[in-house]
C-alpha cells in the first residue's frame, strides 16, 4: 500500500509540475532583446575579449598593422556603443 | 523498488516527449507563452522520469532481481557489486536506457540553462531534443524493454553473469565517457536545426554550442582513448586499434566533430563557412546514430557489438529521417547562409582551416567506405568482402600525416593573407628542425612513414613551442614579467588558443606513439617450470605455475622472470589463465579468459599473454610482445584532454 502511494506521488509530481504553467494566467514570452542589461554585459565582455585576442594576434605578427588599427578601432567603437546603451539602461 | 514502476516511468516519459513537441507547435501557432513553459517542463519531467527508470534498473541489478530478464542475463550472484552496476550498459536494453539517461542529463541542463535565454531558438531546440528522446523511448518501451520479465515458468535462482571481458575497471568508465561524447552532439545538432527552422542563422547558435561541442568532443576523445586502453589491456592481441567496425563507428563522428570545432572558429571570426558548419554538425549527429545502428543491428561482427536484434531497421530509418529532414531545412535556408566574406588567399589562416576540414572529411569518408565495404559487397555481389587493417593503414596514414602537417602550419598562417615577411619569420626554424630530424633518421637507416611521422612531429612541436615563445616574449617586453609568469598569464588570458595548442602537442605525442607500432616484436612459447624463451634481448623464464580459486573464476597464474641481456632483473610478470563460471555444471557455459600482465615504461611495454595451459605436463603457453612507445599514446591522450580542459575553463569576468 505504502509503495503504491509513493509511486503515485512519483508519477503525479512530474505531471502537476509540467501542466502547472497552463493553470496560471497568460504570460508574455521573455524577451531577450539585445538591449537587456544581461545581454549588454555579455556583449561588452565578448568585445573586450575580442580586443585582447586581436592585440595578441597583432603581437604575434598574425595581423598586418593597417588591418589591426582598423579592426581595433571598430571594436572600440562597438564597446563605446554598448557602454552607452548600458548607461541609458541604468 | 518495483520494476513495473520503471516501465511505467518510461511510458510516461514517452508521453511527455510527445506532448512537449505538440506544445511547441501549438505555441508557435497561438504565441501563448504558457505553452512554451509547459514544453520546457515536459522535457524536464521526461528527464526526471528517465532518471527514475534508470535508478530502478540499477537497484534491481544490485539486488539481483532475476525476475527481470535483463538482470538474469547480465549478472549473477557472484558478480562483484561494481560490475553489477556496470551491467547497466553491458546489454542492449540496459545500454539504450543508459543512453536515454545521459541524453536526459544533457537535455535537462540545456533547458535549465536556457529557461529565459535564446528564446528564438529554444522552442525548436526542445522539439529536436524531444524527437531524439522520443525515438529512444519508443525503442525502450516497445522493442528493447529493460524491465521485461524473465521468460521462465520457474524461479530463476541465479543469472548468467557478466562477460569476463567486461569485468575490467576501464570498462566501468569507457562506455559512460563514450556515451557522454556521442550523445552530447545532440545539443549542437538541436541548436543548428533550431537555427535553420527559426531563420536565426547568424553566429548566435554557434556561440551557444561552442562550449557544449568542446565538452562533448573531449568526452568522445576520452571514450575512444579508454576504448583503446581497454582493448590493449584486455583483448590480448597487443594492439589498441584494430579498425573494427564499432571502433570506426566512434571514430567517424570524432573526425567530423573535430572538423566542426575548427570550422566554427572561422564563422565566429570571419562570418564564413556557415553552410559548411551546418553540414558538419548534421553529418556528425547522423554518424552518431549511424554508429549506434552499426553497434546494435548485428550487421557487422565485432568484439564490441551487441547481439543481433530487430533494432537495425529502426535506427537506419531514423538516420534517413535525420538526413532528409536536416538537408531539406538546409536547402530551404540556403540563401540566408551565404556569406559576404571570401577567402582572399590560399596562404591565409582561413584556407588552412578549410584544408584541415577537407582532410578530416576525406578521412571520415575513407573510414566509412572501409567499414561499409563488406555490407556493400554483400548487397551487390552476394559475398561479404572484408577490408582489414592494411587497407585502413594504407589510406589513413597519408591523410593523417597531412593533418599533422597542417597542425603545425595552421598557427603560423596569418588571417586573410600570409605576407612574405610573416612567412620568412615563422616558417624557417620549424622547417629546419623537421628536415634535420628526417635526415638524421634516414642516416640511421629508417625510411617511409616512420621518417615522415617523426620529422613532421618535430616540425609541428617546434612551430607550437615558437608560438608559445613569441607570446611570452611579447608579455615580457610589454610588462617585464618573468618567463613563468608570462607563460601562466598568457595561457590563462587566452585559454581557447593556448589550450588548443596544448591539445595539438598531445596529438604530436600520440603520433610518436603510433609510430612505435612499426617496431613491435612478438614470440610464442610453451614453457615448463625452469624453461626460458628469448625476445628482443630479454630472457623470459617460467619460475612457477600456481592455481587459485576465486569467487567467480578459477585461475592458473604464471610467474615469469624477465631479465635483460646483461642478466639484470627487469621485472616479474604474472599473467593468468582464468575460467569464469567454473562451477557451472554445463562446460559450455564456462568462459575461458586470459588476464594479461604488462610491464610498461616510456620506451617500451613488455606484454605477456597466458594463452593456454596443459595441466598434465604443467606447460604454460605464453605469448610475449615487445611494444615500443605505446605509453606515449596514453600520455598524448592525457595532454590532449588537459589542453581541451584549459580551452574549456571559463574566463574570469573582468571589466
Amino acid at each position: 500500500m505504502l509503495i503504491t502511494i509513493v509511486l503515485f506521488f512519483i508519477f503525479a509530481i512530474p505531471v502537476v509540475f509540467a501542466i502547472q504553467p497552463l493553470l496560471g494566467p497568460a504570460v508574455s514570452m521573455p524577451h531577450e532583446t539585445e538591449h537587456s542589461l544581461d545581454s549588454l554585459k555579455r556583449k561588452k565582455q565578448l568585445l573586450y575579449r575580442q580586443i585582447k585576442e586581436l592585440e595578441l594576434e597583432y603581437g604575434l605578427g598574425l595581423i598586418p598593422e593597417n588591418e589591426f588599427a582598423q579592426l581595433r578601432q571598430e571594436l572600440k567603437m562597438r564597446v563605446s556603443d554598448v557602454m552607452e546603451k548600458m548607461r541609458k539602461h541604468s | 523498488m518495483t520494476p513495473v514502476a520503471g516501465g511505467y516511468a518510461l511510458n510516461l516519459a514517452l508521453g511527455f516527449s510527445l506532448f512537449s513537441i505538440i506544445s511547441v507547435f501549438w505555441f508557435h501557432y497561438n504565441k501563448d507563452a504558457r505553452l512554451y513553459f509547459t514544453a520546457q517542463r515536459l522535457v524536464l519531467g521526461s528527464c526526471l522520469l528517465v532518471g527514475f527508470a534508470t535508478f530502478v534498473l540499477a537497484a534491481e541489478l544490485i539486488n539481483s532481481n532475476f525476475d527481470i530478464d535483463y538482470v538474469a542475463h547480465y549478472t549473477s550472484l557472484e558478480t562483484p557489486a561494481v560490475y553489477k552496476l556496470t551491467a547497466l550498459w553491458a546489454g542492449q536494453e540496459g545500454s539504450l536506457l543508459f543512453w536515454l539517461f545521459i541524453l536526459s542529463i544533457y537535455a535537462g541542463t540545456v533547458v535549465i540553462q536556457n529557461q529565459r535565454r535564446n528564446v528564438n531558438l529554444m522552442p525548436w531546440v526542445l522539439v529536436v531534443l524531444s524527437v531524439v528522446m522520443g525515438f529512444f523511448l519508443v525503442l525502450t518501451n516497445f522493442v528493447a524493454n529493460p524491465f521485461a520479465p524473465t521468460d521462465a515458468d520457474f524461479q530463476v535462482m541465479n543469472g548468467n553473469g557478466l562477460n569476463p571481458l567486461l569485468q575490467n575497471a576501464t570498462m566501468a568508465i569507457h562506455p559512460p565517457t563514450l556515451y557522454l561524447g556521442y550523445i552530447g552532439f545532440t545539443v549542437p545538432f538541436a541548436f543548428a536545426i533550431a537555427a535553420l527552422i527559426s531563420g536565426d542563422t547568424g553566429s548566435l547558435w554557434i556561440r551557444s554550442v561552442r562550449r557544449w561541442t568542446l565538452v562533448t568532443w573531449m568526452f568522445l576523445s576520452i571514450g575512444i582513448i579508454l576504448g583503446g586502453w581497454w582493448a590493449y589491456q584486455e583483448l590480448g592481441w597487443g594492439g589498441y586499434w584494430a579498425w573494427d567496425p564499432v571502433e570506426n563507428a566512434s571514430f567517424m563522428p570524432w573526425l567530423t566533430g573535430t572538423a566542426f570545432i575548427h570550422s566554427i572558429l572561422i564563422q565566429e571570426k570571419r562570418d564564413m563557412l556557415k553552410t559548411w558548419n551546418m553540414v558538419l554538425i548534421i553529418l556528425t549527429f547522423s554518424l552518431v546514430i549511424f554508429g549506434t545502428f552499426l553497434t546494435r543491428s548485428g550487421v557487422m561482427s565485432s568484439v564490441h557489438s551487441f547481439t543481433a536484434s530487430s533494432l537495425g531497421p529502426l535506427f537506419l530509418g531514423f538516420v534517413f529521417f535525420l538526413l532528409a529532414s536536416s538537408f531539406a531545412l538546409l536547402a530551404w535556408r540556403y540563401s540566408s547562409l551565404k556569406s559576404d566574406s571570401k577567402i582572399q588567399s590560399i596562404s591565409s589562416r582561413e584556407s588552412g582551416f578549410v584544408f584541415n576540414n577537407v582532410l578530416f572529411v576525406v578521412l571520415c569518408f575513407a573510414v566509412f567506405w572501409g567499414t561499409m565495404f563488406p555490407v556493400l559487397t554483400e548487397a551487390v555481389q552476394g559475398t561479404k568482402i572484408t577490408v582489414g587493417p592494411p587497407f585502413f593503414n594504407q589510406i589513413v596514414t597519408p591523410i593523417a600525416l597531412g593533418l599533422l602537417l597542417l597542425t603545425g602550419v595552421g598557427p603560423m598562417l596569418v588571417w586573410r593573407k600570409t605576407s612574405r615577411s610573416s612567412f620568412f619569420r615563422n616558417f624557417p626554424v620549424p622547417v629546419f628542425i623537421g628536415l634535420v630530424t628526417a635526415i638524421i633518421l634516414i642516416i640511421m637507416g629508417y625510411s617511409g612513414s616512420i621518417v615522415m611521422t617523426v620529422s613532421l612531429s618535430g616540425f609541428v612541436a617546434t612551430a607550437i613551442f615558437l608560438e608559445f615563445g613569441r607570446g611570452m616574449n611579447i608579455r615580457r617586453k610589454k610588462l617585464g614579467e618573468s618567463y613563468a609568469s608570462a607563460l601562466m598569464k598568457m595561457i590563462s588570458r587566452n585559454r581557447s588558443r593556448y589550450g588548443g595548442y596544448i591539445a595539438h602537442i598531445g596529438i604530436v605525442v600520440m603520433f610518436l606513439g603510433f609510430a612505435g607500432k612499426v617496431f613491435d616484436q612478438e614470440a610464442e612459447w610453451g614453457l615448463r617450470k625452469g624453461e626460458e624463451g628469448h625476445l628482443a634481448g630479454y630472457r623470459f623464464s617460467l619460475v612457477q605455475l600456481s592455481e587459485a580459486e576465486r569467487p567467480n573464476h578459477y585461475a592458473w597464474i604464471a610467474e615469469i622472470n624477465v631479465e635483460n641481456s646483461e642478466g639484470q632483473k627487469v621485472t616479474t610478470l604474472y599473467p593468468e589463465k582464468r575460467v569464469y563460471f567454473h562451477n557451472n555444471p554445463n562446460p559450455d557455459r564456462r568462459q575461458p579468459h586470459s588476464e594479461l600482465d604488462i610491464h610498461s615504461t616510456l620506451r617500451r611495454d613488455i606484454y605477456s599473454v597466458f594463452s593456454a595451459v596443459d595441466t598434465e605436463s604443467g606447460t604454460a603457453f605464453m605469448k610475449i610482445m615487445i611494444n615500443p612507445l605505446v605509453r606515449l599514446v596514453w600520455i598524448g591522450g592525457m595532454i590532449l584532454v588537459f589542453g581541451t580542459l584549459i580551452a574549456l575553463w571559463p574566463v574570469k569576468q573582468e571589466d
